[in-house]
C-alpha cells in the first residue's frame, strides 16, 4: 500500500451518532497514542461547480474553505483555503485521491492559481464566470493527532477530525428553499506511515462508539442534495494483477475491488430507485464469496466459512427485492410483449401484485442496510481485508500458497475450477434440473475466478474463453430465473386475498399464462443452454498457453 | 494524454483560424500545455503566432504544412488548424490524430452548398459514423437579428444539424488577431458578450473530450 505524498490524501470516513461523537473523541485525546490535540476550529466551506455540472460527473471537487476560531479565539483572523479534489481511485473502505491545496483571500474560487498539470485535467477547460455555488456546509471540527503503532512497521501519524455541522445545498430554481443535511463524521487521515494504521485506530475507535462506513463524501453529498437526483449503481472495476505479485498480494487485491464495489453501491441499494443497485451489490458479495473459495487452499477453512456465513446475510437480506426486479423487469415484459391482448388485465393484475410485494421486499433491503449487523460486517471485512486477516494464524500448507507468485497459483486454481465444471456438465443435455443447476454454481466460481486472474494470460484467449463461459452463465441464469419465477409465483398466489374474487381470479389466470409461457420456453431454452455448453466446453484452457502476457 | 481539436472546413474564409487561435488561446490562459497546429500553406495560424506577445500565455506552434509531426512532451491540449480546399482523404488523416472534430459555418447561400456536401462526407468518415469522435458545427459570425442567421439555422436543421454554438460577428476578432491575440488574453470584462458565445462550444469540447 502506498504512503500519502503531498498530493494524495489518504482517508477513512466513519459516521457515527451525533450524542457519541463528544465522547469518542474525549477517549481518543487521554489515550496514550494521542500526541497532540487541537482547539475546537470552524469550518465553512463553500463548493462550486458549473452550471452543466461538469466537476460532479468527472467526480472531482472544488472547494473554498474559511476556517475560524471558536469562543474566545473567534476573532482570530480567519483564513482562506481552496482545495481540488480528486475523484476517488478504486479502494476498500478508504479513499486515495489527488488533492490539491492553495490559500485564497477571500470566497472566490482562483481557477487561476490551478497550476498543477494533473489537477488542470482533472478540471477540464473552466471559465470562472461559469462557476456556481452549489453546496456549503458549516462544520465544529475537533482535531486529535495519533501516532499509531503498526506491529513490524514504523508507526502511521494519523489525523483524526472530530465533526459536527450540517450541510446546506441550493437547488436550482427561483426561491426554492434550501435542503439541509445534518453532518457527524470521524475522518483519519493518513499524514505518515503505512495505511494499515488506519484499521488499527478503526478497531481501537469502534471500541468506543457505534460506527460505520462512510461511502460518499460530504461534496458527492451535497451535489446529491442540491440537484435532488438519486445515486446510479456502478459495476465492479477491473482487477489489474501483476504476474509476479505473490498470492497474498493478489488476494487482497481482490477483495478490495469486491469491497469497492460493495460500498459504491451501498446507497444505491437503499435508495431502490435504480435497481441495478440491490443488483450490483449482491454481485460484489459472490464475487467476494468466490474469491474465498478459489483461494480456499490459502484460508484457513473455519474462518473462510465464518466469513462466507457472515456474507451471506447481505444476499439472504437482498434476495426477495432481486427475485422481484428480475421478474418485474424482465420476465413479465417479454411475456406481455408476446401475449394476446385478453391477457392484459390478467398480466396486469399480477404485475399489481408484485409491486404490493416489491415495497416490502424494499423495505426490508433498507432496514438491513442500516442495521448494526450490516455495519459492523463492513467494518470487520474491511478491517479483514487491509489488515490482511488471512495471513494471521495461517498453517504452513496456506503460508506457502500465499508466498507463491500469483500467476503459478492462478494456473492450479484454474485448471481444478475448470475441470469441476466439466465434470459436472458431463452429458449436459440429459442433466436434470437439479445437476444443471449445480454447473451453474461451479461455473460462476470458474467465470469470477477467470475475471480475477485471466489478465494475468494471454489476453485474447482468456477473451475468447471468459466470453463463452459469459454465455452458458447467461442461459443457465435464464433456466434459473424461471425456476426462481415459478417459487416467486406460488408465494404470491398464497398470500394474494381470496376476495374479491373477480380479482383472485384475474391474479390466478395472469400466473397460469406466465406458467404456460414457461412451459413453452422451456424446451426452448435448454435447447439453448446445451448449444451455449458445446461452445464453452470447445474453448481451450487459455491458462496453459505459452507466450507474452502482456 | 493530449486532446486533439480539429478544425476544419473545405471552404475557405469560413473563420477557421479564428476558432482554432481563439480555442488555443482559451487553454492556454486556464493553464493547460497548450499547441496549435497549421496544416495550412497561408500559415495564417503561425501568422498569428508569430505575432503572439511574449507575455501572454504560451502557445506552441507546430508546422504540418508537410506532414504531422511529434507532439512535444507534456503537451495537454492540441488545436489543429486545416487548410481550405481540404480533400476528405486528407481530414480522415488528420482525423486520426484528433479527438473531436469542429466545423465552422457561415451563413451564406454558398457556404451552406459546399458546406452540407462536406459535412454529409465528414459523416461518413468511421470513427464519427460511429459515433466515437463528436463532430461539432458552429455558426460562425452570425448576426443573429438578421434573416440569414435564421436561414442558417433552418439549412442544419434540415441536416439534421443543431450548431452548438453561435459566435457572434464581433470587429474584437480582428483587432485581436494582428497583435496574436485571442478573446481569452484579454481581461473578462473586455470580452464578456465574446465569452459568452463561447461557452457552448467549450462545454460541448469538455464534454466531447472528457
Amino acid at each position: 500500500m502506498r504512503a500519502p505524498t503531498s498530493d494524495r490524501e489518504i482517508e477513512l470516513k466513519l459516521l457515527v451518532d451525533p450524542a457519541q461523537l463528544g465522547g469518542i473523541a474525549d477517549r481518543l485525546r487521554d489515550s496514550p497514542t494521542a500526541f497532540s490535540r487541537q482547539a475546537a476550529r470552524w469550518l465553512e466551506s463553500r463548493y462550486f461547480d458549473t452550471p452543466d455540472r461538469r466537476f460532479a460527473r468527472r467526480g472531482v471537487a472544488l472547494r473554498v474553505r474559511r476556517t475560524a476560531g471558536l469562543g474566545a479565539e473567534a476573532d482570530d483572523a480567519p483564513s482562506f483555503l481552496q482545495t481540488i479534489k480528486a475523484g476517488s481511485d478504486s479502494h476498500g473502505a478508504h479513499t486515495e485521491r489527488g488533492e490539491w491545496e492553495c490559500a485564497v483571500d477571500d470566497w472566490t474560487p482562483r481557477l487561476d492559481l490551478v497550476t498543477d498539470k494533473e489537477a488542470l485535467e482533472k478540471l477540464g477547460l473552466v471559465l470562472q464566470e461559469e462557476l456556481e455555488l452549489v453546496v456549503a456546509s458549516e462544520i465544529e471540527r475537533n482535531v486529535v493527532l495519533v501516532e499509531q503503532p503498526v506491529p513490524g512497521e514504523p508507526a502511521a501519524i494519523i489525523e483524526v477530525a472530530f465533526d459536527s455541522g450540517r450541510l446546506i445545498a441550493r437547488p436550482t430554481g427561483e426561491g426554492a428553499a434550501d435542503r439541509v443535511l445534518p453532518i457527524a463524521e470521524i475522518e483519519l487521515e493518513l499524514k505518515a506511515g503505512p495505511t494499515r494504521g488506519l484499521y488499527l485506530l478503526l478497531g481501537q475507535l469502534r471500541q468506543w462508539g457505534r460506527l460505520a462506513i462512510g461511502t460518499e463524501d460530504k461534496a458527492e453529498r451535497g451535489f446529491r442534495l442540491a440537484a435532488g437526483t438519486w445515486p446510479s449503481a456502478t459495476k465492479a472495476s477491473k482487477v489489474t494483477l501483476e504476474p509476479a505479485m505473490r498470492t497474498g498480494e493478489a488476494l487482497g487485491a481482490i477483495l478490495d475491488n469486491c469491497l469497492g464495489q460493495w460500498l459504491r453501491n451501498v446507497r444505491v441499494a437503499a435508495d431502490g430507485r435504480d435497481i441495478e443497485g440491490v443488483h450490483q451489490l449482491r454481485i460484489a458479495i459472490r464475487r467476494s464469496r468466490s474469491a474465498l473459495s478459489i483461494f480456499a487452499a490459502a484460508l484457513d477453512t473455519a474462518e473462510r466459512k465464518s466469513w462466507n456465513k457472515r456474507l451471506k446475510s447481505v444476499i439472504t437480506a437482498t434476495g426477495p427485492a432481486r427475485q422481484r426486479d428480475v421478474f418485474a423487469t424482465q420476465l413479465l415484459p417479454t411475456i406481455a410483449a408476446s401475449a394476446p391482448a385478453d391477457a392484459a388485465p390478467a398480466l396486469g393484475a399480477l404485475a399489481a401484485g408484485l409491486e404490493a410485494e416489491q415495497s416490502a421486499a424494499y423495505e426490508e433491503v433498507r432496514r438491513f442496510l442500516a442495521s448494526d449487523e450490516h455495519a459492523d460486517l463492513l467494518l470487520d471485512w474491511a478491517s479483514w481485508v487491509a489488515l490482511e486477516g488471512w495471513q494471521e494464524g495461517a498453517s504452513e500448507t496456506a503460508r506457502d500458497v500465499l508466498a507463491r507468485p500469483v500467476v503459478e497459483v492462478a494456473r492450479e486454481l484454474l485448471h481444478k475450477r475448470h475441470k469441476r465444471v466439466k465434470k459436472l456438465g458431463k452429458d449436459f443435455a440429459a442433466l436434470t434440473d437439479a445437476e444443471r443447476h449445480q454447473v451453474r454454481l461451479a461455473l460462476k466460481k470458474l467465470r469470477y475466478g477467470v475475471e480475477f486472474l485471466g489478465g494475468l494470460f494471454p489476453k485474447k484467449a482468456a477473451k475468447r474463453y471468459a466470453k463463452a463461459a459469459a454465455a452458458l452463465q447467461d442461459e443457465l441464469g435464464l433456466l434459473n430465473d424461471q425456476a426462481e419465477a415459478t417459487a416467486l409465483l406460488d408465494e404470491l398466489a398464497a398470500r394474494a386475498p381470496a376476495k374479491p374474487a373477480a380479482g383472485r381470479l384475474r391474479l390466478e389466470r395472469g400466473i397460469g399464462f406466465v406458467l404456460g409461457w414457461q412451459a413453452e420456453a422451456l424446451t426452448h431454452r435448454r435447447d439453448a443452454a446445451t448449444a451455449a455448453w458445446q461452445t464453452f466446453i470447445a474453448q481451450a484452457p487459455f491458462w496453459h498457453a505459452t507466450g507474452d502476457s502482456a | 494524454m493530449t486532446v486533439s481539436i480539429l478544425v476544419t472546413n473545405t471552404k475557405g474564409g469560413c473563420g477557421k483560424t479564428t476558432i482554432a487561435t481563439n480555442l488555443a488561446a482559451a487553454f492556454a490562459n486556464a493553464g493547460f500545455a497548450t499547441g496549435l497546429a497549421d496544416v495550412d500553406r497561408q500559415k495564417s495560424s503561425l501568422g498569428w503566432l508569430a505575432s503572439r506577445p511574449a507575455t501572454a500565455a504560451p502557445v506552441t506552434g507546430l508546422d504540418w504544412r508537410k506532414a504531422t509531426s511529434k507532439l512535444p512532451a507534456g503537451l495537454q491540449r492540441l488545436v489543429i488548424d486545416a487548410p481550405a480546399g481540404v480533400r476528405i482523404a486528407h481530414v480522415e488523416d488528420l482525423l486520426k490524430s484528433a479527438d473531436l472534430v469542429i466545423v465552422p459555418v457561415l451563413a451564406s447561400i454558398f457556404d451552406e452548398r459546399s458546406t452540407a456536401r462536406f459535412l454529409a462526407k465528414l459523416e461518413r468518415i468511421k470513427p464519427i459514423a460511429k459515433g466515437k469522435k463528436n463532430l461539432l458545427v458552429v455558426a460562425n459570425r452570425q448576426r443573429t437579428r438578421q434573416r440569414s442567421a435564421q436561414r442558417l439555422r433552418e439549412a442544419l436543421s434540415e441536416l439534421g444539424i443543431a450548431p452548438v454554438a453561435e459566435l457572434g460577428d464581433r470587429a474584437v476578432y480582428t483587432e485581436l488577431a494582428e497583435g496574436g491575440l485571442g478573446l481569452f488574453d484579454i481581461a473578462p470584462g473586455r470580452a464578456a458578450a465574446g465569452r459568452a458565445d463561447w461557452l457552448p462550444l467549450l462545454r460541448a469540447i469538455e464534454v466531447a473530450s472528457g
